[in-house]
C-alpha cells in the first residue's frame, strides 16, 4: 500500500524573461504514496500551481525553466523524458483538474466530444468507436451527469456541472495520479460540498492518488492524508493532517494562516492575521523567506536560510526548532 | 441602543428579461439597528448584491420602500438623494475593477469630498485625505501611486477610505474580502471592525463566506433566490438554524478541524432554480429534503422565537 508513486526532489522553477527572473519554486521535496491524498496549501503566489504544472510538464516553454531537481513518477524521472513519451503519461497516468471550470472547457465542442478526445488520444486498449461512446457515457454517469446530456455544450451547464465535466475528462483514462488545482474555489458552498463528496467517493473507488491544491484549510481537513504548507516557493511545513491540525509545533506561517480564519466554533473578538505582504518573487529576502513578516524573527533568520527540523515525518523549515536542540 | 437606522418594507427589484421578469429581490424585509452589523449570506445569484444596491438606490426598486432615519429613500428627490449618499456608502466587491485606473490614490479618495463639497479649500481636502489614508493603513508615500501598482489588500483599503471620506453612518460592504487571500482578508476584517468601533458605523455586510459573516455580524439574514428565508441574531442562527436551507448551508462549510472529518455532511441535491418568473410557493422546495404539499403555498417570514424569523411552513 505504501508504494511510492511520485517523488519530487529539490525542485526549483524559475520564470525567466528579459526583464526579470521570478523565483517561483525554490527547492521543494515532496513524496506521495499510492492511494494517498496530499494537500498543498498556501496563498496566491506561493508556487502551488507552478509545482503542479511542473509535474504535468506544462510550464510555459519560453519562460519556465527548471534549473535543478527531479520529479520521479513510478520510477521514471519525468523531467528528462522526451515530449512524445511524456504525452503517454500526461492525461493518461497523471491528469489535472483546473481551477476555473468556466474557462477550462472548449466552448465549441460538446462535452461528450471533449471527454471522447482524451479517450481517443490514449486508446491503448484498442477500443472501438462504440466502446469509446459507451465509456463516455459511463464517465458522465460516474460524475453524476445524466448521459443524455453528452451532446450539450458547456454554456448549457451551470458552474458545478461544468466542474463535474472537467473531472470526468480527467478521470476518463483512469489516471494513477490526479492533480486538483483549487477544484472548488469558483463554486458555491453547497455545490462545493457536492463536488468534494463526489471526488472523495471516486478516489476511493478508483484507488487514485491525489494532489489537492487549495487555500482553504477546511477542505484540507476534510480530504487530505498529508499536508504541505507552501510559502514563497518553499514547503515551510509538511506532515500528516494530524501533525498539521493537532501537533504543538508549527511554523509561524502556519500559525498565522490558522489565526487568519474566523473560527466557527469559538467566539473571538479579533483575528490574528499575519502582518505585511508576500515577498516579491523577483527579489526574495535572504535567509528565511518568511522573516520580514514573522513575529518570532531572530537575527539568524535574516541571514541564513533555515534547514528542515524533523519530528518523525513532520518537518518544519524554521530556525526556532533547530536552535532548541 | 436598538434604534433602527434602516428598514426595508416589501422591497422588490425585478429585472426585465425579454418579456419575463427576473425576480432578483422579492419582498425583502430587513431592519438594521444603529451601530450594528447585519450580515447577508447566500449563494451566487440569490440577490445579495442587488439588495445592497437597491437599498442605496443605485438601482430603482420595482416595489416596496426603504426607510433610512425615518425618511423614505425611494421618494427622495435628486438633491435629497445626493445628501443621503453622504451618509450611506458602499464598498465594492472587486478592488480590481472598482477603482479608476487613471486616478492616483489621493485623487480617488478626495473625489467624493470634492463632488459633495464637504470641505471648502483644497488644503482641507488634502489634509483629510492624508488622515483617511492613515486610518485605513496606507502609507503616505503611496499617495501618488496608481491602483495598478498596488496589491488587492491595499486597493480594498483605498475603497474603504473612499467610502469613509464623506463621513457616512451606514456602509454597505459588498463582499469586501472575497477577492483577497486569507491573511490579507483577516487584516481587512480587523480594520473594518476597528472602524466600526471608532466611528460608530453601521454595516450591512454581504458575503457568501459563513465564517466571515459569523465573525463580523450581530444579526444575519439568509437569502435564497431573492427572498430572505431566515433572519436571526448571529449566535442563534448558527446554534439553532430553523430553515432547511440554512441548515444545509451551515453543514456544507468545510471546517478546518479534524474532529469534523467524520461529521455527516448534509448535501443538498440539485442547484439553484431559475429566478425568472419563479413559481409561487417556497423557492427552496425543489431541493428541500423535507418538502411536502403545503410547500407550494406562498411562505411568509414569521417570528418563531424572539428576533428569530423563518419563512418555512414546518421549520426544523
Amino acid at each position: 500500500m505504501s508504494e511510492k508513486l511520485l517523488e519530487i526532489k529539490d525542485l526549483e522553477v524559475i520564470y525567466k524573461t528579459d526583464l526579470e527572473t521570478v523565483y517561483a519554486v525554490n527547492g521543494i521535496n515532496l513524496s506521495l504514496n499510492r492511494g494517498e491524498t496530499v494537500g498543498i496549501v498556501g496563498e496566491t503566489g506561493a508556487g502551488k500551481t507552478t509545482t503542479a504544472l511542473s509535474i504535468m510538464r506544462l510550464l510555459p516553454s519560453n519562460t519556465g525553466v527548471i534549473p535543478n531537481g527531479s520529479i520521479t513518477f513510478d520510477g521514471q524521472n519525468i523531467l528528462t523524458l522526451k515530449e512524445g513519451d511524456m504525452r503517454a503519461i500526461r492525461g493518461e497516468r497523471i491528469s489535472m483538474i483546473f481551477q476555473d471550470p468556466m474557462t477550462s472547457l472548449n466552448p465549441v465542442l460538446s462535452v461528450g466530444d471533449q471527454i471522447e478526445e482524451a479517450l481517443i488520444l490514449h486508446n491503448h486498449e484498442k477500443r472501438t468507436k462504440e466502446q469509446i461512446k459507451m465509456r463516455v457515457e459511463e464517465t458522465l454517469e460516474l460524475v453524476g451527469i445524466p448521459s443524455f446530456r453528452k451532446n450539450e455544450y458547456p454554456h448549457q451547464f451551470s458552474g458545478g456541472m461544468k466542474q463535474r465535466v472537467v473531472i470526468a475528462i480527467a478521470l476518463a483514462c483512469e489516471p494513477e495520479l490526479l492533480i486538483a488545482d483549487e477544484p472548488t474555489t469558483a463554486l458555491d458552498v453547497t455545490i462545493q460540498a457536492q463536488v468534494l463528496a463526489m471526488m472523495k467517493e471516486l478516489k476511493d473507488k478508483m484507488q487514485t492518488s491525489m494532489i489537492m491544491i487549495t487555500h482553504d484549510l477546511g477542505i484540507v481537513a476534510l480530504t487530505c492524508d498529508k499536508v504541505a504548507v507552501m510559502y514563497a516557493g518553499e514547503i515551510v511545513e509538511f506532515g500528516t493532517v494530524e501533525d498539521i491540525f493537532r501537533s504543538e509545533k508549527h511554523h509561524p506561517y502556519t500559525i498565522g494562516l490558522f489565526g487568519s480564519i474566523p473560527n466557527l466554533e469559538q467566539e473571538s473578538e479579533r483575528l490574528d492575521p499575519i502582518d505585511g505582504l508576500m515577498p516579491d518573487p523577483t527579489d526574495l529576502p535572504a535567509g528565511c523567506k518568511f522573516s520580514p513578516r514573522c513575529p518570532s524573527c531572530m537575527e539568524i533568520c535574516k541571514t541564513s536560510p533555515p534547514n528542515d527540523y524533523y519530528d518523525g515525518e513532520h518537518r518544519i523549515k524554521c530556525h526556532l526548532f533547530n536552535i532548541e536542540d | 441602543m436598538s434604534q433602527v437606522l434602516l428598514e426595508t418594507k416589501g422591497l422588490k427589484k425585478y429585472f426585465k428579461v425579454g418579456k419575463k421578469n427576473l425576480h432578483a429581490v422579492d419582498d425583502v424585509n430587513i431592519k438594521i439597528n444603529l451601530g450594528s452589523t447585519l450580515g447577508i449570506v447566500g449563494e451566487s445569484g440569490c440577490g445579495k448584491t442587488t439588495l445592497g444596491r437597491v437599498i442605496l438606490r443605485l438601482h430603482e426598486p420595482t416595489g416596496g420602500d426603504v426607510i433610512f432615519e425615518g425618511q423614505s429613500v425611494t421618494k427622495m428627490s435628486k438633491k435629497e438623494l445626493k445628501k443621503f449618499h453622504t451618509s450611506a456608502q458602499i464598498i465594492f466587491q472587486d478592488p480590481f475593477s472598482s477603482l479608476n485606473p487613471r486616478m492616483s490614490v489621493e485623487e480617488i479618495i478626495a473625489e467624493p469630498m470634492i463632488v459633495n463639497k464637504i470641505h471648502k479649500t483644497r488644503k482641507e481636502i488634502m489634509k483629510r485625505t492624508a488622515e483617511l489614508m492613515d486610518i485605513v493603513g496606507i502609507s503616505e508615500r503611496l499617495a501618488t501611486a496608481y491602483p495598478h501598482e498596488l496589491d488587492g489588500g491595499r486597493r480594498q483599503r483605498i475603497g474603504i477610505a473612499r467610502a469613509l471620506s464623506v463621513d457616512p453612518k451606514f456602509i454597505v460592504c459588498d463582499e469586501p474580502v472575497s477577492a483577497l487571500d486569507v491573511s490579507i482578508q483577516a487584516q481587512v476584517l480587523n480594520l473594518l471592525m476597528d472602524l466600526q468601533r471608532d466611528l460608530d458605523l453601521t454595516y450591512m455586510f454581504i458575503t457568501h463566506d459563513l465564517s466571515v459573516v459569523k465573525h463580523i455580524s450581530n444579526e444575519i439574514a439568509v437569502m435564497y433566490l431573492g427572498q430572505c428565508v431566515e433572519r436571526a441574531p448571529s449566535r442563534e442562527l448558527f446554534a439553532n438554524p430553523r430553515h432547511p436551507y440554512t441548515k444545509a448551508l451551515l453543514s456544507a462549510i468545510p471546517i478546518p478541524d479534524l474532529s469534523m472529518r467524520s461529521r455527516k455532511i448534509e448535501i443538498i441535491k440539485g442547484e439553484l432554480a431559475s429566478p425568472i418568473d419563479p413559481k409561487p410557493g417556497c423557492r427552496f422546495a425543489a431541493r428541500c429534503p423535507y418538502v411536502g404539499d403545503a410547500c407550494h403555498e406562498p411562505q411568509e417570514l414569521s417570528e418563531l422565537s424572539p428576533n428569530h424569523f423563518v419563512a418555512c411552513i414546518k421549520p426544523l
